[in-house]
């Protein structure tokens, strides 16, 4: 294992290794903290000058553009209440709200601390678990996916703040929503009215930016007349030191650290998870299992962690089955995967004993990586938070120009550019009802994963239900699934018989929808 | 004071990354124009000016698979050749579909390409769309995959194609071939299934790195997919192969026999093909043809595609890629039942 490092080391100890560790964090921070802009583009865009690269070389750009992608996505979400990136729709949840407080420094310095932490965290675990993981993540067949999908569709309750049914009806629009274009098994067209670009369905990315970041620049624009409402967020800086939070408050996050580590990890292993699913699940997680779930929300630092620590454990975790089995979790990896197929290598059983330059390399770009990006971030983040003193008005333009660009770059055709103004009149009348966004997205992204594994279970089993309720692994997330259903009705009720006192006594509810 | 200064460089950061946006999907035009005369010696028969531009070729999939590999090879050496930067775009949906559809609905001025391969004509018989390559001008074929393998977990009792098709008999429709409906691998299953008189239970796992994985685990028993999709276990010993679906051996893996050989009379293959909208110039189809011929013949790239795929180069040119797909089409179109499902 030393030897290895060393040859790992050897292979990217040069300037043109670091150069490329070092821009890639870079670009990849910006790619990730541009809402529209995402670190697949990143990736998209970078892709083809791999292929003029040497192996070496050109893997460590594309696993740097990973890792600052992943992580830039913190910026825009905690300072605009937009996500960049699917992997940071949770920091919203109390990112923002802390900048609302003034905190903003503080949320950012937090969720860089502990995306570092979730990375490196991962990258451990890539390490010395990989092929002994993905032994076990091959085991989870059809019955057992759609277990875990089913347990993580259960989250919208978490996310559905004050009004569960709103919350159920966003998740079950985000899932039909999801059906739109050919099924993903016998390519029935569904829902395409003849039309051919329906046929391909809507991308993540459009509905995400339209959602959050659409809906969220028409709503400033309404207010806009309105001069006083416009008010602009304060954040101090004079009195912030280091990144902003003391030790005592590190020390308080390490069970949720610890968990948010670990679910990060196991979703991120689980082949078309990823990152967008770990930060919504893990929050849902952490805040059931938290003392005090009805502060969520409101901007407390728990929040921050769950997600960030989790999406970027993710990394490490996608990357288990990439190297060990050659299968790609999501885009990212896959544009991954294919920077290494036309380098001639291909990711599988033998990689960790024929490539041990290219599995080191990557090792230590991560790590290098993650320290890289602690420091860039560390000194970024005092230009990031100026970026509040940006009047809305140039501002918000500017996002928008970036999310129109950026869900046309994502699969170059201009339907995708129609989706982003759709979803983004959804987001809008969501924002009018009170209807909370995030479920939406999380039913997206589960729904079909769901829906595809229900159906190939099926047909392994030709047409028996049995197989899903023998599986053993299948029956702890149904088991966690009831577990959960259980305890978000009771603190449903909980919470509406307290709001009802509250009523009777005449204070106004002052939670705020997320 | 300060602040100001702050905001200037945040304005200025935003328009420097638009900028280099759109200097990624457009600056190489400019990079390109710089050099064309010199490379425009290319031995053409006859006269077009063409390219004068840059040149969009589409892949109907997202960055990394297959076809968008074999085009960027391409694309590499077809800069060169033509003397103008070859751009390869993804549109990915619909099994290839929508960016099929863009390009057949582009302008036929040979600036824009698609690169596709057989399932066009698959969508077609199961109705994803209503054309075929017959609404485009073909260009020629540049990729011919007959490296389609059936295998099984070394850990199974079959060794040969022979004990499989016995066991299936015995035991009809326990025997789980995994392949997604309506593409090409159920095809071969359903061709297999004729042949022989089996039943198969024919199951949806994923693309061709999930279904190594669940044949690894044993999920599945049976995996038709290219040479170079299962090679990383073929390497390791997890697999076994039984066949290769091709009319000879290949000479980069030998030992491999063809199903033809042990008396099951079944050729699968794959043609990856360049196609201008209907109504290109016919001198730019030459021109192209000429110079992919070209590519296909270098040294460089037959390392590539040897190393990254396990194929040997092998090229169509324009009249053998049509008729090619004439025959296939009709192949096709008489198993729709078949292809369908009953």
């Amino acid at each position: 294992m030393l030897e290895s490092f060393m040859i790992g080391f050897h292979s990217i100890m040069n300037p043109q290794c670091i150069l490329l560790i070092l821009l890639g964090i870079i670009i990849g921070i910006l790619f990730g903290s541009i809402p529209g802009l995402s670190a697949t583009m990143a990736l998209a865009l970078f892709l083809p000058i791999t292929y003029s690269l040497a192996s070496v070389p050109g893997v460590v750009l594309l696993v740097s553009l990973y890792i600052g992608g992943i992580s830039g996505g913190l910026i825009a979400a905690i300072l605009t209440r937009i996500p960049g990136t699917p992997s940071s729709v949770a920091t919203c949840f109390d990112g923002y709200p802390m900048t609302q407080k003034g905190q903003g420094a503080k949320a950012l310095g937090v969720g860089i601390v502990f995306s570092f932490i979730g990375t490196l965290f991962s990258t451990i675990v890539l390490i010395f678990l990989a092929p002994f993981l993905a032994k076990i993540a091959i085991q989870f067949g059809a019955y057992e996916y759609f277990a875990v999908a089913v347990f993580s569709l259960s989250m919208m309750c978490g996310l559905s703040g004050k009004s569960m049914i709103k919350g159920l009806m966003s998740g079950i629009l985000g899932c039909i929503f999801a059906t739109v274009g050919m099924d993903s098994i016998t390519n029935v067209p569904r829902y395409t009215f003849n039309v051919s670009d329906l046929a391909s369905g809507f991308n993540i990315l459009p509905v995400l930016i339209g959602l959050f970041a659409i809906s969220e620049i028409i709503v400033s624009a309404e207010t806009a007349k309105k001069a006083s409402k416009m008010k602009v967020v304060q954040v101090d800086m004079k009195h912030i030191r280091g990144f902003g939070f003391s030790l005592k408050e590190l020390y308080g996050q390490c069970s949720n650290t610890i968990t948010s580590c670990l679910v990060g990890t196991g979703i991120g292993i689980l082949p078309g998870m990823g990152g967008g699913v770990a930060n919504v699940l893990n929050y849902g997680i952490i805040k059931n299992k938290s003392k005090y779930p009805e502060k969520f929300g409101t901007g407390i630092i728990d929040g921050l962690v769950a997600s960030e620590t989790s999406n970027n454990a993710a990394i490490g975790g996608a990357l288990v089955p990439l190297l060990a089995l050659g299968i790609p979790g999501d885009t990212v990896t896959a544009m991954l995967l294919g920077g290494l197929t036309i380098q001639g290598i291909s990711p599988g059983p033998l990689m960790f004993t024929q490539n041990v330059d290219i599995v080191y390399s990557i090792f230590l770009t991560m790590i290098f990586g993650a320290i890289a990006m602690l420091f860039i971030e560390f000194y970024g983040l005092r230009i990031f938070v100026k970026l509040l003193k940006i009047p809305k008005q140039y501002l918000l333009p500017g996002i928008f120009v970036f999310c129109v660009i950026g869900s046309y770059g994502l699969n170059n055709r201009m339907f995708d550019v129609w989706g982003v103004l759709l979803f983004g009149l959804i987001g809008y009348a969501f924002n009018k009802m009170r209807i909370p966004s995030s479920p939406f997205i999380l039913g997206f992204i589960i729904g079909p994963i769901a829906e595809t594994n229900l159906r190939r279970g099926l047909m392994f089993s030709q047409g028996s239900f049995l197989p899903f309720v023998t599986s053993p692994v299948a029956d702890l997330f149904f088991a966690l699934t009831i577990f959960a259903l259980i305890f978000f009705i009771i603190s449903n009720k909980k919470h509406q018989s307290t709001r009802n006192t509250q009523n009777q006594q005449s204070v106004p509810s002052q939670t705020k929808d997320m | 004071m300060k602040s100001r200064i702050f905001k200037h460089a945040s304005l200025f950061l935003c328009a420097a990354i638009l900028a280099s946006c759109i200097g990624c999907s457009s600056g190489s035009q400019n990079s390109g124009s710089s050099a064309p005369a010199t490379n425009n010696s290319t031995n053409v028969s006859s006269e077009t000016n063409w390219p004068q531009k840059k040149l969009q070729i589409v892949v109907p999939f997202s960055a990394g698979g297959d076809t968008d590999f074999h085009a960027r090879l391409y694309a590499k050496y077809l800069s060169n050749i033509l003397g103008q930067n070859v751009i390869v775009t993804n549109v990915n949906g619909s099994n290839g579909a929508t960016g099929s559809t863009q390009v057949k609905d582009a302008s036929p001025n040979g600036y824009t390409a698609l690169f596709f391969h057989d399932s066009m004509l698959m969508n077609k018989v199961v109705g994803v769309t209503d054309f075929d390559h017959t609404a485009f001008d073909i260009c020629c074929g540049g990729v011919v995959d007959t490296s389609y393998i059936l295998a099984v977990n070394a850990s199974s009792p079959y060794k040969t194609l022979d004990d499989l098709v016995q066991a299936a008999k015995k035991d009809p429709g326990k025997i789980t071939y995994a392949s997604s409906v309506g593409g090409y691998t159920y095809y071969v299953g359903c061709l297999l299934e004729k042949l022989t008189g089996i039943s198969l239970n024919k199951v949806d796992a994923g693309g061709g790195s999930e279904r190594n994985a669940a044949l690894l685990a044993k999920k599945i028993d049976t995996n038709v997919n290219p040479y170079g999709v299962m090679k990383p276990y073929i390497d390791s010993g997890d697999f076994r192969v039984l066949c290769v679906f091709s009319d000879k051996r290949s000479d980069l893996y030998p030992d491999v026999p063809t199903a033809k050989e042990q008396g099951y009379d079944l050729a699968a293959q794959r043609v990856y093909f360049l196609a201008f909208p209907k109504g290109t110039d016919s001198a730019i189809i030459e021109k192209m043809n000429n110079a992919m011929k070209q590519v296909s013949e270098m040294p460089e790239y037959k390392k590539a595609i040897e190393k990254s795929y396990c194929l040997s180069p092998k090229f169509k040119d324009t009249q053998d890629t049509k008729s090619y797909f004439d025959k296939t089409i009709d192949q096709f179109m008489s198993d729709k039942s078949l292809i369908m499902g009953e």
